[in-house]
């Protein structure tokens, strides 16, 4: 049986995902036992998860305090830290899955490898140069973290960092706690049938009304409105969920003095939860862990993503959810990239409507139809695609041209690193988003295409110059790093300068020579880059005008023919 | 440096309540009640209830005979039933020999009574460190703490230095004493790190040693 160690520092909604890989893996390859690295604070989130042979924990509080506490010595970190990660070593993984990627993760990762084994994702090397293990460690380290417009979601590329792509599996990802099961079930049931005789035409809405910042939750106003129109409804219940903590209890009691005390209010541990959310059919949340937890119990989510919570990196997967989002060629998805009054002043303009009714379409209830909503803010949803899954508009006020750019950003890297295009997705995307503003899109980053090439063609002039002789270095070095800032630009043309820039860092060699030619050829790829980005513009222009179409019609025929 | 530079004194004379309990005397202070310790002990539980509600980890500045120590764990196992935890703290290694003697007070497992010569010394006891580092709640005994003020509040403000050499005490992996070793031992924990970011090429601990960095501040 082989060892695969998930290493994952993040917090309770990440652990939660990283289910999802889990299950994948366990369905996969069930010739590994998976084990997982996570903090000892989160600890508690991981025991829910199915498929996981052990958890090994690093006491982060303690060996932080440890460091920085004057009265302690800082052997007693360092001798911590160690002793852990010889435990993790003593089991000798086969895999070391670098999940959460950060500054941390990459170094423990690099302790742990060796000849027998093998890291997924980015390790640093003797050198301290980055080493990806695939194309998808260039896409999780170096794009999604770069630009405005995240072609890819985390869970789709934790899944390619092991060569796997997601689909959404019909397997318990999440262990059953039968006692909680059988109490939730009931008692919800005994829910539905108080509102209606026929209680299996009752609906149970949950509310998640806490996130773990201020500027996340839905507003009070906008949220205990939603709730009553939940409450009135003649086949809907509504019911609070919160976490056993004296600020959530608080503030549920704040939203139940509204209605005279008369919601429901659940209060649940990460235990017995997913017993909860099993048994409810929606649930309403913020950028929350529960979420998470929701997707991977297969409840329909609709999330209401306010501040800089990022819908586009890790919101809700499930096809049947959805997400409600200021225009996101507006939003910062950074903490503290907007100001504070900003954020409230945008999150006061969500109406309650727009959430009900969002609500009666994801339960499939009359009245329930968004397309035609006008509001300030947009609705997704999340849709199955070749590749995993894609946030997909639906409604409001997006903006064509960032949607194309979306689009197109998502097919580049398609085209760059497997030489095929989701056609399908170009495709469905025209029935959302104006041709003209494909077209729009595609002129502009064609201009900014034709200004990269002017610069590479400079830095391979420069190049051949300096390997003829060493005196016209400067002026390549020079050409060389205005080629690396158009990583910074935004627009695409930054997403094969962020792919070569990453090759670049990755290089190992010890010469200057084999330098200069690794270097050499990591420009001729990025020429190809760029003639790939060309040919997918060419591509969305076809589709857009019918012609891909016709000629598929065509070959179908044909096939018919023969 | 021993704690004889904090106390006032290190003789203890013993004396005999009129309950017939043992009191320690350290340079005329009486460290208990004369008339009846047990019943000045109950005051002091009274007292500390706070701190004690809040929290089953609790340390003592200042043993005495134990008195208040014996009267605190009746409260402590009413509270947490469950189990707690109690260290003392102790400069006077005299009063610790003396009471160690006339044993006027059993304690459980559950509390622990440490003295030791120099502050340093406190700090080197790994259970102990284990137990301050899960923030327990502080009770000092008056009469210990004003005897040895000068010893608590080095105690509470005491920086540990910050040496390799210093922190190889609490290594016990003999590869990682070796890697250790093989660097500058005078040079800080914080220097170390920084030579080991500008060193050509890495291996094993080094990259153990920049993952705690980066994990302390959180990145």
């Amino acid at each position: 049986m082989k060892k695969t160690l998930i290493i994952n520092l993040k917090r309770f909604g990440d652990i939660f995902q990283t289910g999802h890989l889990v299950s994948t893996l366990r369905k996969n390859q069930p010739n590994h036992e998976i084990h997982l690295l996570c903090y000892e604070e989160c600890a508690t989130s991981t025991k829910i998860l199915k498929g996981i042979t052990k958890v090994h924990t690093l006491d982060r509080k303690k060996i932080t305090s440890y460091y920085k506490n004057n009265i302690y010595s800082d052997g007693l970190a360092i001798n911590d830290l160690q002793q852990k990660m010889e435990e993790v070593n003593r089991e000798s993984f086969d895999r070391v899955i670098n999940y959460s990627n950060d500054k941390t993760s990459t170094y423990l990762s690099s302790f742990l490898a060796n000849s027998t084994t093998e890291i997924a994702g980015i390790s640093f090397t003797p050198k301290q140069t980055i080493n990806y293990s695939n194309n998808s460690a260039i896409i999780l380290n170096d794009i999604v973290t770069q630009t405005d417009f995240t072609p890819f979601n985390f869970n789709d590329l934790y899944h390619q960092l092991v060569e796997e792509t997601y689909t959404e599996l019909s397997v318990e990802k999440v262990k059953s706690n039968k006692m909680h099961d059988k109490t939730a079930l009931n008692n919800l049931d005994r829910l539905r049938a108080i509102k209606n005789d026929d209680s299996s035409s009752v609906s149970i809405v949950g509310f998640q009304i806490c996130s773990s910042s201020v500027l996340k939750d839905i507003p009070f106003d906008t949220l205990t409105k939603v709730i009553k129109s939940v409450f009135d409804h003649p086949n809907m219940v509504p019911i609070i969920i919160i976490a056993p903590t004296a600020k959530e209890r608080a503030f549920s009691n704040k939203v139940n003095d509204v209605f005279d005390n008369k919601l429901v209010s659940v209060e649940s541990d990460f235990i017995a939860l997913p017993s909860v959310l099993k048994n409810i059919d929606l649930l309403v949340t913020p950028d929350t862990s529960v979420k998470h937890l929701a997707d991977l119990v297969d409840t329909p989510v609709l999330e209401v993503s306010l501040g800089h919570a990022p819908f586009m990196k890790q919101g809700t997967i499930n096809t049947r959810s959805a997400i409600i989002t200021a225009p996101p060629h507006l939003r910062i998805f950074k903490e503290g990239g907007e100001p504070e009054e900003k954020i409230r002043e945008t999150n006061s303009r969500l109406s309650e409507t727009l959430i009900f009714h969002t609500i009666l379409s994801l339960l499939g209830t009359e009245g329930g139809s968004v397309e035609n909503e006008i509001s300030d803010f947009c609705v997704y949803r999340p849709v199955k695609v070749v590749d995993g899954i894609y946030h997909m508009p639906v409604s409001g006020p997006i903006s064509g041209l960032f949607e194309a750019k979306r689009v197109l950003g998502r097919a580049i890297i398609q085209k760059i690193f497997k030489g095929v295009v989701d056609e399908n997705l170009i495709e469905s995307s025209y029935t959302k988003i104006d041709r003209r503003d494909f077209q729009k899109a595609i002129e502009e980053e064609k201009e900014a295409l034709s200004m990269l090439t002017k610069e590479l063609l400079s830095t391979l002039r420069g190049l051949i110059q300096t390997q003829e002789s060493k005196t016209k270095a400067p002026a390549f070095i020079e050409a060389l790093e205005k080629l690396l800032s158009r990583c910074f630009d935004r627009n695409l043309a930054a997403l094969p300068a962020l792919v070569f820039r990453a090759q670049i860092e990755s290089l190992n060699s010890d010469s200057l020579e084999s330098n200069f030619k690794e270097v050499e050829a990591l420009l001729y790829t990025l020429k190809d880059n760029l003639q790939k980005s060309l040919s997918v513009y060419k591509t969305c222009e076809e589709i857009g005008y019918g012609v891909k179409s016709i000629q598929r019609r065509s070959e179908i025929r044909n096939e018919g023919q023969l | 440096m021993d704690n004889s530079h904090f106390t006032n004194s290190t003789i203890v004379e013993v004396k005999s309540s009129k309950t017939d309990l043992p009191v320690p005397v350290v340079n005329n202070v009486h460290l208990h009640s004369i008339y009846n310790p047990e019943r000045e002990a109950e005051g002091f539980v009274g007292a500390s209830e706070k701190t004690l509600s809040k929290s089953s980890k609790i340390l003592v500045f200042g043993l005495g005979f134990g008195y208040h120590i014996a009267k605190m764990e009746q409260r402590l196992k009413a509270l947490y039933p469950n189990g707690y935890q109690v260290f003392v703290i102790e400069p006077n290694q005299e009063l610790y020999r003396k009471w160690k003697d006339l044993r006027p007070n059993i304690f459980s497992p559950n509390i622990k009574v440490i003295s030791y010569s120099e502050v340093k010394d406190f700090y080197k006891d790994k259970e102990l460190v284990e137990f301050l580092s899960e923030k327990p709640g502080i009770l000092p005994h008056p009469a210990s703490f004003q005897l040895n003020d000068k010893f608590f509040k080095t105690f509470m403000s005491f920086h540990y230095p910050t040496s390799i050499m210093e922190s190889l005490y609490f290594i016990e992996d003999e590869k990682l004493i070796s890697y250790l070793q093989n660097e500058d031992t005078s040079q800080s924990t914080s220097e170390l790190i920084e030579r080991v970011k500008n060193k050509g090429f890495l291996q094993g601990y080094d990259f153990l040693t920049l993952a705690l960095d980066e994990m302390v501040e959180g990145r």
